[in-house]
């Protein structure tokens, strides 16, 4: 019942929204200032509606009402509360409602707290932003309704879907989405500055400072999707490239080469339209990820139509596409070119086009590898894989390019041709980084966990990685130097540079961490109850009572306890477990990890004997460095929200454009 | 939904395939040399892996598994078999390990799974036909893009002088060569 009134508050969303993007849009054209406040007005409108929509659908969800087709379809009798409210992102509908209440919180906050530098392209950054919401709405009134009603309702759901019960992924998605539609502020202003026809100095900064939250929401979020496949879905890894993480990784890449073209801007004051570009290209791939992903389309190119969303999604990318491009054709000859005296030279700002080379190519790659089994299949009616193997070929060239050009890059200064130290900081590192490799290869085992074939590869990575950190901690010293080691100072007025820098090293981090994936050791064993095996110097002792059955909340957790020695000392107790839920007649893994900072001990629970419990077949796997790689994207998170907290960077720009177009006029 | 009628689908595919490898076919090894698989008496619930396994050929087997790792598990989603328990995958495993009984190499192996799945099954395009493209273009993206750069950026290289007035190639060229002309004005 309630529900109804769930399907009215959208409706009026719809009409709000499409008001508020035409009053945005004669606004706009007539300078009329009243009727702009009006399309402010419907845009807090919608957004207080779509809250209270979403509330009523996570209110119907307690209430466990199964009137709503989404919740007979989502929710069951024994899901425990905290699956409950995170059910409601558990399938499309309503994943996507809260994607677009997220999007209108976020337009509603762009458009009531702009700074006055942009007073004069709000009407277009509201425009841009209520035409993408009246879509999604619209969508969410036809489509993927979520309020849809099953009368009679069923007595019980049909349950959410058991892989998603895990706290990992009942954050995941909206921290996607909220890097999603903090992606829609830059794309907003872009399409705005290039309808105004100038980028000011205030847009810089605002566009910059949602480019980071993004960023950190993305990266957040991409390691929370790795972190559930590793403890979920029990094939010992966290990155497959399949194209749903590849539809969530070509958005961050955009958003990041987006935040590097602003630095460039922000000295140089050129790549204002690669700006633009990648704005409106991140935005757009955000969308593109999700019509891959819901439609269908991945699978097969012929699965496209048998769902509406589909054709749906098709007919608004392309036309986003068309109208942002139309748009940028007959607009972007306005933005002028920066009539800056500065020029490229051996700089900084040379190293950062390489590093927007380096990403740009990457997402290029990532696109390719991920469409083209659908373009293959509509052309050659043949299908064909492109997996993992594909982007690993690829990937690590690129990662050599990041780490030379952040080692490097780093060091470079702005609007200079001389490296400061470069000789004593490289030089110094090339032997820095002989201790730090060793150190890795010694704790990281290389030796013992490599296989066969890339071990040179490996080294030359560890080497590499050592070799860029020396570079890294030399620059901050340098910097730390230049300002006499006054660190109020520092932190005062370097957050940019220190958040970057944090970043940076987090990459590094990461990278040493990946090479981990190229190696590790896999054992499957089969033991009696009470039996122990060893495996990479560790004991893996079971208990003599075998498989024990507990009750977890709504699962059925078929546990065999490992207790794990290295010699006589005791290291830990790893549980791997299968559970069984009562929605469906199938076993889930529930994988056991234990370990320290050098590698993870990744114990599946294969099988077991379902008479007695007495045996049991174990995969065990050595992963070396992943904890690595889940240091460095914290790292880099904190690098992202370091820079955030820079009050300068952005406020004052070097070069102002504005005013030199005008006066030239 | 999709993803379930898909692996249906596969399943019973796979099942034809299997069927199909215990017909007597011309590529086959005499009978003599291929593995008896001994059939097991009872459904071994414990341990599965003793009753499917047809060869002495070991999961942890370096070749089995540099094999395993470029086929895709058809049920799951960017997923090697050897990653994979899924039963289709499992099946697959079992087939490996009996053409490496076989004594083929990997490439055999190989091309054997693309004859009976299609290209599919491997986890990276053929190097061939239309597919060449996919690794053509990322390959020229990367050599080529450095040198589109060094034009674009490089060479539209603005100079300064020491007035501060800016210029450009053709202009300090034009320049120089209305100089030249002055100068030999001048002389002459």
């Amino acid at each position: 019942m309630l529900a109804n009134y769930g399907f009215y508050l959208i409706f009026l969303c719809f009409i709000c929204s499409f008001y508020g993007f035409a009053s945005a849009i004669l606004a706009a054209y007539w300078r009329h200032r009243r009727l702009y406040m009006s399309s402010k007005l419907a845009m807090t409108v919608t957004f207080v509606s779509v809250f209270a929509a979403t509330v009523l659908m996570i209110y119907a969800f307690y209430q466990r009402d199964y009137s709503v087709n989404y919740i007979a379809k989502n929710s069951s009798n024994d899901l425990p509360a905290l699956f409950t409210f995170t059910a409601l992102w558990s399938s499309l509908e309503g994943s996507h409602l809260l994607w677009t209440m997220f999007l209108s919180c976020v337009a509603t906050i762009c458009i009531w707290t702009h700074s006055r530098d942009n007073e004069h392209i709000m009407p277009y950054v509201s425009a841009a932003l209520q035409a993408v919401l009246a879509w999604m709405f619209y969508l969410a009134i036809t489509h993927s309704d979520p309020f849809k009603a099953t009368l009679p309702a069923p007595m019980d759901g049909r349950g959410m879907n058991e892989l998603l019960q895990n706290p990992y992924m009942a954050i995941h998605p909206p921290l996607l989405f909220i890097g999603y539609v903090t992606l829609g502020v830059p794309f907003a202003y872009s399409i705005a500055a290039l309808c105004f026809g100038d980028i000011t100095e205030g847009w810089l900064k605002t566009v910059r400072r949602w480019a980071l939250i993004s960023f950190v929401f993305l990266t957040a979020a991409i390691t929370l999707g790795g972190r559930w496949a590793y403890v979920e879905l029990g094939w010992a890894g966290y990155w497959a490239w399949d194209p749903v993480e590849n539809s969530s990784f070509m958005p961050w890449l955009m958003c990041t080469a987006l935040l590097h073209s602003l630095i460039v801007q922000d000295k140089l004051g050129h790549l204002k339209r690669l700006s633009i570009v990648l704005s409106i290209a991140g935005f757009f791939l955000c969308y593109f990820g999700t019509f891959l992903t819901r439609s269908g389309v991945v699978s097969s190119v012929h699965s496209f139509a048998e769902s509406p969303i589909g054709p749906n999604y098709l007919s608004y990318l392309a036309g986003l596409i068309i109208i942002s491009s139309a748009i940028y054709a007959f607009r972007a000859p306005s933005i002028l070119p920066s009539d800056t005296e500065k020029v490229w030279g051996v700089s900084k700002e040379s190293a950062l086009v390489v590093t927007q080379f380096l990403l740009i190519s990457f997402a290029a790659i990532v696109f390719i590898g991920t469409m083209f089994p659908i373009v293959s299949e509509a052309i050659t009616e043949q299908r064909i894989s492109v997996q993992a193997p594909y982007f690993n070929m690829f990937a690590p060239w690129i990662g050599l390019g990041f780490i030379f050009g952040i080692a490097i890059g780093q060091l470079m200064r702005y609007q200079s041709n001389n490296i400061p130290y470069a000789k004593p900081i490289i030089f110094g590192s090339v032997i820095f980084a002989i201790p730090l490799t060793m150190v890795l290869i010694y704790f990281g085992d290389v030796m013992g966990t490599r296989k066969t074939y890339n071990l040179i590869a490996q080294l030359v990575g560890l080497y590499l990685c050592s070799w860029a950190i020396g570079c890294l901690l030399g620059d901050i010293y340098v910097k730390m130097k230049d300002l006499r080691f006054n660190y109020g100072l520092f932190f005062k007025r370097n957050l940019g540079y220190f958040g970057g820098w944090l970043a940076h090293l987090g990459v590094m981090i990461a990278i040493i961490g990946f090479l981990g994936n190229y190696r590790g050791l896999e054992n499957r064993v089969t033991v009696k109850a009470g039996e122990s095996f060893e495996f990479f110097g560790y004991r893996f002792e079971t208990e003599a009572a075998g498989i024990q059955v507990k009750q977890n909340k709504n699962a059925t957790l078929y546990t065999a306890p490992i207790h794990l020695f290295r010699g006589e000392q005791k290291v830990g107790d790893i549980i791997p477990a299968q559970s069984r839920y009562p929605t469906k007649d199938q076993t889930f893994n529930e994988i056991g990890i234990t370990g320290n900072l050098w590698h993870d001990v990744y114990v599946v629970l294969v099988d077991f004997d379902r008479s007695d419990g007495k045996r049991m077949t174990f995969q065990v796997n050595i992963n070396p460095t992943v904890r690595f790689v889940w240091i460095a994207i914290v790292i880099m998170c904190i690098g992202g929200m370091v820079s955030l907290f820079d009050l300068y960077r952005g406020n004052k720009s070097r070069d102002v454009v504005a005013g030199a177009w005008e006066v030239s006029k | 939904m999709k993803a379930i009628v898909l692996s249906l689908t596969l399943l019973s595919l796979g099942t034809a395939q299997a069927q199909e490898l215990n017909a007597p076919d011309g590529n086959e090894a005499p009978a003599e040399l291929a593995p008896v698989a001994p059939k097991p008496e009872s459904a071994d619930p414990l341990n599965p892996a003793a009753a499917r396994k047809p060869t002495a050929v070991q999961d942890s087997d370096p070749f089995f598994r540099e094999v395993a790792r470029d086929l895709r598990c058809p049920t799951c989603t960017g997923l090697s078999i050897l990653e994979s328990d899924a039963g289709f995958s499992i099946q697959i495993k079992d087939q490996v390990k009996e053409q490496m009984q076989l004594g083929k190499s990997k490439e055999e192996i190989k091309e054997y799974f693309v004859e009976r799945y299609g290209p599919w099954i491997l986890r990276e395009p053929p190097k061939e036909g239309f597919n060449l493209l996919a690794w053509v273009v990322p390959i020229v993206l990367l050599c080529l893009g450095p040198i589109a750069i060094w034009l674009l950026v490089w060479k539209r290289r603005v100079h300064v002088n020491t007035q501060g007035v800016r210029s450009n190639d053709a202009l300090i060229a034009e320049m120089q060569e209305r100089l030249k002309a002055i100068k030999q004005e001048k002389v002459g």
